[in-house]
């Protein structure tokens, strides 16, 4: 294998396969590159996820390799973007590369002993798939989709959270995309209604967060035209989700389990329905929640006579070591309303509420909030489920 | 006690005051700030026990007294207020401290400023050293302080020179040297006299030598003084006190090589080289970062090699004729000198592979020293 490129073009590559590849083992460090046609190709894999990426290079032979890729992109983000270096694989399985007035060799591994294909699911017994995308796709919008993502994935359960399914659950009907989820304490669903022409029949599956992520990193840099916002394709069967966007595939287990019917969930009657700012709101909340017990970070809300009370306290060996209030005005005039939530998960909320504005739906203290955003696009449906904590 | 202030005046101190709490104190009273409010000032003061500070920002006084507070939270806490709002800090009694503004209220549970360890006054006694010069030598010589000093505690500090017309600093962690002098007028200094400040005490000044207010046109300066154990640094209303260092200094002129025993000295692009380090660097152990120099006709080649890992080698022109000659050294150790040299050339130069080499900076301007020793690293 021998190639030229730019710095910039492996340097892209490499860090979109630094978050799939696991960090806890050396040995697994490695991504496979091998030159298909004009194009230098790169496989990296972690857990449940694989991907395959190219991109364009000069090439003077062919081949494979495999070597540690964070090694590699480390060396390289030390020089210009621009420059030209060249890569060679010698003989001793070692990747040469030259450029800028030097010349470096990092062992890797012949290109034919990197196995390629997530490994089999235990429970299932499914063998490994090829990586490439099934005949049955779909053509889903990639801006759409990288909102659904930012809007969920904030919420999706992790590993202190206890919750059963660190996943999302992915909707492609025939007239709207989505995405909802959850780690018990909050539950965010996001729907756009957008005609996806290609769907046969409806499908919903559970991606991991680590997918997601890495969808959302690569729907990133997707480029729209001029003319037609930018498109990938999406297919799904038994075992596997596979994403293609140009140049990059992404393929990511399926997560076993089953979603909860977070219509169910969804709180309908409200006492309370309060027009709120981020400007004036976030702030506040900010501080106060600094006086909060770290764990549960809860902040009591006491709202009556045009005034929104946020209170937060720390008790220690005898009471009240740490207080703290402050209060914000509000368009209410109604009875009063005392209830209490996740401080943390408000301001979650905050960081994907760009326009600023939003809206505070309170029923009584026992039952779930609803926070949404009005000025989202027509189609857009977008809710946030809170549920509240004793205070 | 009852106090109003800008949130911002306040901030800026507590941020100073952090670098000197220590969080892992053992002594709840040290990981408070006392704060004293007295005449039109609210005074702050924070301490180790080694090394302390006190510092005062404006404020609107209606009940003096005192309190301490946990820095900590005090700090958390302002970061996050709107910089201009004005604050109220009342304390009672009961060690309560509430923290006032707008709808806000705050309370937190202070401490009993009796209990705050006593800090010194600055002595009647002070000389001042200009401000340019110490901010140059800190730079200049931290770079080879050692943070974890083993047996040799000299290691873990900086030794201040002070004379009627120089001031200098040296520090050394065992594998290299650094020296930094400048001519200047030190007023009110009685006699020639050498401390070690420890890095800490090094580290705190430098903070304070960054944010004080020096008037345009005006040099500034920084009063010094010292007692049988301690050393003052006064910044403006900021005083610093550290504890002397007992160890002894190494007699370091010994160290330093002559110059007409260099057999070779040449000039390199500082940009170019440092580039070519890191570079090189990554390839080298992790723990020593030993590279190869070889200079050859018109290069210099810098090699690294580990067996996991791989091998790199990368050039950097100048002008050489005549033998290879080949040396090892640590390239973290001339990557820090890199950093701070402030120069677009450096000069390198060699005695032979087993002896020490020097970094220096070309046409350093009149009255100024800077020199870098580095010792080899043997393969």
């Amino acid at each position: 294998m021998e190639l030229t490129a730019r710095v910039q073009a492996l340097v892209a590559e490499l860090q979109l396969a630094d978050a799939i590849i696991e960090r806890d083992q050396p040995r697994s460090d490695l991504i496979h590159l091998e030159v298909v046609g004009d194009s230098l190709q790169f496989t990296s894999q972690g857990h449940s996820l694989l991907l395959r990426t190219t991109c364009p290079v000069k090439v003077v032979s062919g081949g494979a390799i495999a070597v540690p890729m964070r090694r590699l992109l480390a060396y390289l983000q030390l020089f210009p973007a621009d420059a030209e270096m060249g890569v060679v694989a010698t003989e001793n399985d070692t990747a040469k590369v030259t450029l800028v007035r030097s010349e470096t060799r990092i062992p890797g591994l012949a290109g034919e002993s990197y196995d390629v294909g997530l490994e089999s699911r235990s429970d299932t017994g499914q063998p490994a798939p090829a990586v490439s995308m099934p005949e049955e796709r779909m053509e889903l919008p990639a801006d759409l989709l990288l909102e659904a993502l930012s809007h969920t994935i904030f919420s999706v359960a992790d590993e202190q959270s206890h919750y059963t399914i660190e996943g999302a659950q992915l909707i492609v009907h025939r007239d709207k995309i989505g995405m909802v989820s959850t780690d018990g304490h909050r539950l965010s669903l996001y729907m756009r209604e957008v005609s996806v022409g290609t769907v046969r029949e409806d499908v919903q599956c559970l991606i991991g967060r680590k997918a997601m992520t890495e969808l959302k990193r690569i729907l990133e840099q997707c480029e729209a035209s001029d003319d037609e916002p930018a498109r990938v394709e999406f297919a799904v069967d038994e075992t596997h989700i596979y994403f293609q966007a140009p140049r990059r595939i992404l393929v990511s287990q399926r997560l076993g389990g089953r979603f909860p019917e977070y219509n169910r969930v969804m709180p309908k009657e409200f006492n309370a329905t309060l027009e709120l700012d981020k400007e004036t709101f976030a702030p506040v909340l900010r501080r106060v929640s600094l006086f909060s017990e770290r764990r549960s970070s809860a902040v009591r809300f006491d709202i009556e006579n045009g005034e929104m009370k946020m209170q937060a306290q720390v008790f220690g060996d005898d009471a009240d070591m740490l207080h703290s209030e402050e209060s914000i005005p509000v368009d209410y005039a109604g009875d009063p309303i005392r209830v209490g939530f996740n401080a943390r998960y408000i301001l979650e909320f905050m960081q994907i509420c760009a326009g600023g504005a939003f809206r505070l739906h309170i029923g009584d203290p026992r039952s779930a909030a609803l926070m949404e955003i009005p000025d989202k696009d027509p189609g857009t449906d977008y809710r946030y489920v809170l549920m509240p904590i004793r205070v | 006690m009852e106090v109003k202030f800008r949130a911002q005046d306040l901030f800026s101190e507590l941020a100073l005051a952090q670098g000197i709490v220590d969080r892992k104190t053992t002594i709840p009273v040290l990981g408070h700030v006392l704060i004293e409010a007295d005449e039109d000032r609210l005074k702050l003061s924070v301490s180790d026990l080694d090394l302390s500070l006190r510092t005062s920002c404006q404020a609107e006084i209606s009940a003096p007294g005192s309190a301490t507070v946990p820095l900590q939270w005090l700090h958390d806490y302002f970061r996050l207020l709107p910089p201009e709002s004005e604050v109220s800090i009342t304390a009672s009694a009961g060690e309560t401290v509430e923290v006032t503004l707008g709808s806000a209220r705050s309370r937190l549970r202070g401490g009993d400023a009796k209990k705050f360890p006593e800090l010194l006054a600055l002595p009647q006694d002070t000389a001042s050293l200009p401000l340019g010069a110490l901010a140059n030598a800190i730079r200049k010589t931290m770079i080879s302080v050692s943070a974890d000093t083993g047996p040799y505690s000299y290691q873990g500090g900086c030794l201040l020179m002070l004379a009627r017309n120089s001031l200098g600093m040296v520090s050394t962690d065992g594998h290299r040297l650094s020296l930094y002098s400048e001519q200047a007028g030190l007023v009110g200094l009685s006699e020639e006299c050498r401390f070690l400040v420890p890095r800490k005490a090094v580290l705190n000044l430098e903070k304070l030598l960054a944010v004080a207010a020096v008037p345009d046109g005006e040099e500034g300066a920084v009063d010094f003084a010292q007692d049988g154990n301690h050393i003052f640094f006064r910044s403006g209303r900021r005083l610093l006190t550290c504890q002397k260092m007992t160890a002894a200094f190494p007699e370091y002129a010994r160290v330093l090589p002559n110059e007409s025993e260099m057999t070779i000295s040449r000039e390199f692009a500082a940009d170019d080289l440092a580039a070519t380090l890191r570079r090189v660097d990554q390839f080298a152990p992790q723990e020593s970062h030993a590279v190869q120099f070889a200079l050859d006709d018109g290069e210099l080649r810098v090699t690294a090699k580990t067996a996991l890992s791989g091998e790199s080698e990368a050039s950097v022109p100048t002008e050489y004729e005549g033998e290879r000659f080949q040396v090892g050294f640590s390239a973290r150790s001339v990557l820090d000198f890199l950093g701070v040299c402030e120069s677009d050339k450096v000069t390198l130069a060699l005695k032979d592979p087993e002896s020490v080499a020097e970094l220096s900076v070309p046409g350093l301007g009149e009255g100024k020293q800077h020199r870098y020793v580095i010792m080899p690293i043997r393969q």
